[in-house]
């Protein structure tokens, strides 16, 4: 019987397969010319690499999409941190779930209809710059200038995900041990000392896997510049939508891109499901 | 019912270049409807030499047969387990603890098919034979220790088994009801006649349950056959001890009145009689080896005055009791020898006070002599030990 | 003096209280923005469209949400078409595999772990072209066993991860019981695994439901008529532009959220279960 329980994860296997195909399928479409002028694709071994990695548009992409993650991983560890403190502080049961589900269900909302929501939210004359100029603030630009809209978006993605380091965080230091907590409070330690002396170096996996997760969602952010601010490969936008950009007549362009993508994605997801899920999951 | 053999079993956990070794070169025989026990100190390789049988581990060499037909061999298992009709009550019982006692007991039932009036008079006749009738409704979890061991057995031996396996079956029960559970399981197989194996490190279970046993030691058959010659003739210290206490002394052998004597201490002598290949194999190098005697064949003297049988008991000086302490009616005693570091613990009908000098005897027949790998002398034949004939 | 010390620590402590949970309120209003601004301005007249800003109440109507429910009538009942099915075969067939995974320990399914984790991780977003063609060929493009496939590229095999996390609390001695009793992988899996692991798959299949009703690009780009919207897709037709009213707009958004947000707020323990153990392993 032990032989034929692979039979088991026959469906699943499938699937994954068809997902390698899929990747495979860029990176042999990659080493091509296949564009809307080559009909008949050659193999061209890396000119498309060295095309797609000397066009400005995809460089600044790069750029923006790094910058993007890396605040998204910096605010959202810092947001996390913050009110995962907040809420290891609260005393009640109830009461956290109640800020949890509050921080957490950004996450649950689909990508395009916040994205419809912020747009109007960051509407220059009928948003949020309607509080800021009550309370005497100047008002943003938030989507109308090119210059803007990054910061804006990252805005939106910190809504979306700070949350999700949140609860790992929260998770960590509801680990620590209860006692050395209190036995530093009645030594007299302050609850930021507490924060920084106890609570934080316990969180250490909390920090791995928020970052890593982060920077997984920020690499797939795509729906949150395509709905609000369109297709616009010439303003401020992500690397996904140059591969958006470039499907439409340069095919081989863009299965470069996924190729990039996909290695950059692996660097950070083969590690961690060997060293980390599997370490999780395989302890009797 | 079923025989079971290994011949020349190993077994490596581990990759290729972290291999841990856990059982070696093991050959054993267990014969049909036979109650055989296994025992040996903490990770010998008990559990996995079950595992084997039951067919959860493969052999990473030698075969494992069940009735002259090869189940497993050289790390590949021909019969996987759920083919082997085997019954196996484990250490912790790993009840299903979703099902109720009566669906826990039906399940190798259901597995097989079999017709639900079919089962429910199966269940209902093992249930009565345990005595746990009225628990069959409930989970698991909601039952004494006691009763989840009877629901394990009970679901172990639903589907007649040919093979019982027991892995420390009684390690989780309190000591008040260990008895009554070790009776019990040796009612039912004698009562069903089914080849039943037993593994545990408490000798009290091998010697309640057990004709013959295997002792493992360092992952080795340290010793096989009945369980009584494990015990008075080991072939290793480390037998003697998995199987039962016994005071272990070191002793350098002189020549003391013309005789062969082993000086416990400085001024205990013990009179033995060493083969001449042992002799000679104590010539050529040190002169020491190690004594052992279980408690029991201790005999402690008070009064000097009192006769001992000399063909039954050798004298082996004195000793002061170091502390008398009390279990089961009987007094436990420490006894300390002069010169020697290890206490000698023996048992005693009265309380003796600490301090008190008394005279020791050690039964003549089962004084041990090993050497200093740990070796019985006398199980080796070509260095054959007896004790001195007085 | 120490009578005095005493008083003052306390109202002390009582400030730091009322302090942090000023904190937590206020970013906590901040995070609700969308949600506020979602139900006002879904039940605002055309009117009060065009006189109050995005922020501020005017009045209940149900206009708005009348006109956007008929329209997303057809896109919820796709979404749910395609998401039941992909959530029910992703958390059992998934299950599956992680159970296959569980059992069976071998360099080979570290590989395959390897790829499930990748699938579940990748910006899936560059499977475009590929996956197009390949649905094309098939002649699911377009319908719902088309975006039900897709969908299972994906999700199968976060079905499996998940699962596979929370199959590892099993105790392996359980297992063993069963197969010594007799039992081969299929009645185990049914009668053993499952109803041991139902916490866990409630996660699973919370989080693969509110995942792939909230997918955004594999519907967009795998259908091609009005008809076939799922409902995610349906609200970029509300994302403002040329003379939307933006009370629709949030009524859409509204509309498309409304199901995770139940979800959020009815299974949120479920949900966060869902990302605590694809982040960090953790079972409880
Ligand atoms: N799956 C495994 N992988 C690696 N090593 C193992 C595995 N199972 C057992 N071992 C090792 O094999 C040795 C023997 O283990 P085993 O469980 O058979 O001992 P045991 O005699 O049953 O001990 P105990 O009395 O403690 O139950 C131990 O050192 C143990 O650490
Ligand atoms: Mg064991």
């Amino acid at each position: 019987m032990k032989s034929r329980s692979y039979l088991f994860f026959i469906p699943t296997g499938i699937f994954a397969v068809i997902l390698l195909y899929l990747v495979y399928w860029n990176v042999y479409n990659s080493f091509t010319n296949s564009s809307s002028f080559h009909t008949t694709a050659t193999f061209v071994g890396l000119a498309t690499y060295a095309t797609v990695f000397r066009d400005p548009v995809f460089l600044s992409s790069m750029r923006i999409s790094l910058i993007w993650a890396f605040s998204l991983i910096f605010f959202g560890n810092l947001i996390g941190i913050l009110l995962a403190a907040f809420l290891f502080n609260v005393a009640s049961d109830k009461i956290r779930l109640i800020f949890t589900t509050i921080f957490i269900y950004p996450l649950a909302i689909s990508a395009a209809a916040s994205a419809v929501i912020w747009t109007w939210l960051f509407n220059t004359n009928d948003g949020v710059n309607t509080i800021l100029r009550a309370i005497g603030l100047p008002p943003y630009s938030w989507l109308d200038r090119p210059s803007s809209i990054l910061p804006s978006m990252i805005l939106i993605s910190l809504w979306v995900y700070s949350g999700l380091s949140m609860i790992f965080y929260l998770a960590s230091f509801q680990n620590v041990n209860r006692e050395s907590i209190e036995s530093a409070r009645i030594d007299g330690a302050s609850p930021l000392r507490v924060l920084v002396r106890i609570l934080m170096p316990e969180a250490k996996n909390a920090f791995i896997v928020s970052t890593a997760l982060l920077f997984l969602f920020a690499l797939r952010i795509f729906s949150l510049p395509f709905v609000s601010t369109g297709l616009n490969p010439f303003t401020e936008t992500a690397v996904l939508n140059m591969y958006f950009y470039y499907i439409t007549e340069f095919f081989a362009n863009s299965s470069v891109v996924s190729v990039v993508l996909v290695i950059i994605a692996s660097i950070v997801v083969v590690p961690y499901a060997l060293y980390g899920l599997k370490r999780w999951i395989t302890h009797d | 019912m079923v025989k079971i053999e290994f011949r020349k079993v190993g077994k490596a956990f581990g990759k290729k270049n972290r291999k841990k070794d856990v059982i070696s070169d093991m050959s054993f025989e267990v014969s049909h409807g036979d109650m055989y026990g296994i025992i040996g100190a903490s990770g010998a390789g008990k559990t996995t030499v079950l595992r084997m049988i039951a067919g959860l581990e493969e052999p990473t060499s030698g075969s494992i047969l069940f009735d002259n037909k090869v189940v497993a061999e050289n790390g590949r298992i021909l019969v996987p387990a759920e083919e082997r009709n085997i019954g196996m009550v484990f250490q912790n019982w790993a009840l299903y603890p979703h099902m109720s006692n009566f669906e826990n007991i039906a399940f190798p039932l259901r597995a097989k098919r079999v017709p639900n009036d079919k089962i429910r008079e199966k269940v209902e006749y093992l249930a009565n034979l345990l005595d746990i009738t009225e628990t069959l409704r409930r989970r698991p979890g909601l039952i004494s220790g006691g009763q989840q061991q009877r629901v394990a057995v009970c679901r172990a031996l639903s589907k007649d088994p040919s093979l019982l396996l027991l892995d420390e079956p009684f390690s989780n029960l309190d000591a008040t009801i260990k008895d009554s559970a070790r009776s019990l399981v040796r009612t039912v197989q004698s009562e069903l006649g089914i080849t039943a194996i037993i593994v545990s490190h408490d000798p009290a279970d091998i010697f309640a349950l057990a004709s013959n046993t295997l002792c493992i030691t360092g992952g080795k058959s340290g010793q096989a056959g009945k369980t009584s010659d494990l015990y008075h003739a080991p072939n290793s210290i480390d037998v003697a001890r998995s199987i039962g206490e016994i005071n272990l002394l070191r002793a350098t052998v002189e020549v003391r009145n013309g005789r062969d004597a082993a000086v416990l201490g400085e001024e205990n002598i013990l009179p033995v009689t060493l083969s001449q290949a042992a002799r000679s194999s104590l010539d050529s190098g040190d002169r020491s080896l190690i004594v052992g005697i279980r408690p029991e064949d201790i005999r402690i003297v008070e009064d000097s005055q009192e006769q001992v049988d000399a063909r039954r008991w050798l004298a082996a000086g004195n000793a002061t009791v170091k502390i008398s302490s009390y279990s089961a009616g009987i007094f436990r005693i420490l006894l300390r020898l002069h010169g020697v570091e290890t206490d000698l613990a023996t048992t005693s009908e009265h309380f003796l006070p600490p301090g008190q000098e008394v005279s020791m005897f050690f039964r003549k027949d089962d004084v041990k002599l090993f050497d200093n790998s740990g070796y019985n002398l006398a199980a080796t034949p070509a260095a054959a030990a007896v004790p001195h004939q007085a | 003096m120490t009578r005095f010390r005493l008083v003052s620590s306390i109202t002390a402590g009582r400030l730091y209280t009322i302090g942090k949970y000023a904190v937590l309120v206020f970013i906590a209003l901040i995070w609700l923005l969308p949600v506020y601004s979602m139900v006002i301005n879904s039940l605002k007249t055309a009117a009060g469209v065009l006189t109050t800003p995005v922020l501020q109440p005017s009045g209940i109507s149900f206009h708005a949400l009348k006109v956007v429910a008929a329209a997303m009538e057809r896109p919820i009942f796709n979404s749910f078409v395609v998401v039941l099915p992909v959530a029910v075969i992703s958390t059992f067939v998934g299950g599956m595999a992680a159970y296959y995974l569980y059992r069976v320990q071998s360099y080979f399914n570290d590989v395959m772990f390897t790829v499930v984790a990748i699938a579940t991780f990748i910006p899936y977003q560059i499977t475009l072209v590929p996956l197009t063609r390949m649905l094309a060929q098939m002649g699911i493009f377009n319908t719902y066993q088309g975006l039900i496939f897709a969908f299972l590229i994906f999700y199968l095999p976060t079905g499996a991860l998940l699962m596979s996390i929370f199959l590892a609390v099993l105790p392996k001695r359980t297992i063993e019981a069963a197969r010594i009793d007799g039992a081969g992988d299929w009645l185990i899996y049914r009668k053993i695994v499952w109803p041991l692991v139902i916490p866990g798959s409630i996660s699973t299949f919370m989080f693969i439901v509110v995942e792939s009703w909230n997918n955004f690009f594999i519907p967009l780009i795998l259908t091609s008529t009005p008809q076939m919207r799922t409902t995610s897709v349906a609200v970029l037709y509300y994302s403002g532009g040329f003379g939307t009213l933006y009370n629709e707009s949030f009524a859409a958004a509204l509309m498309s959220s409304i199901l995770p947000l139940i979800i959020i707020v009815v299974l949120g323990r479920y949900f966060i279960k869902g990302f605590l153990a694809l982040g960090t392993g953790s079972k409880g």
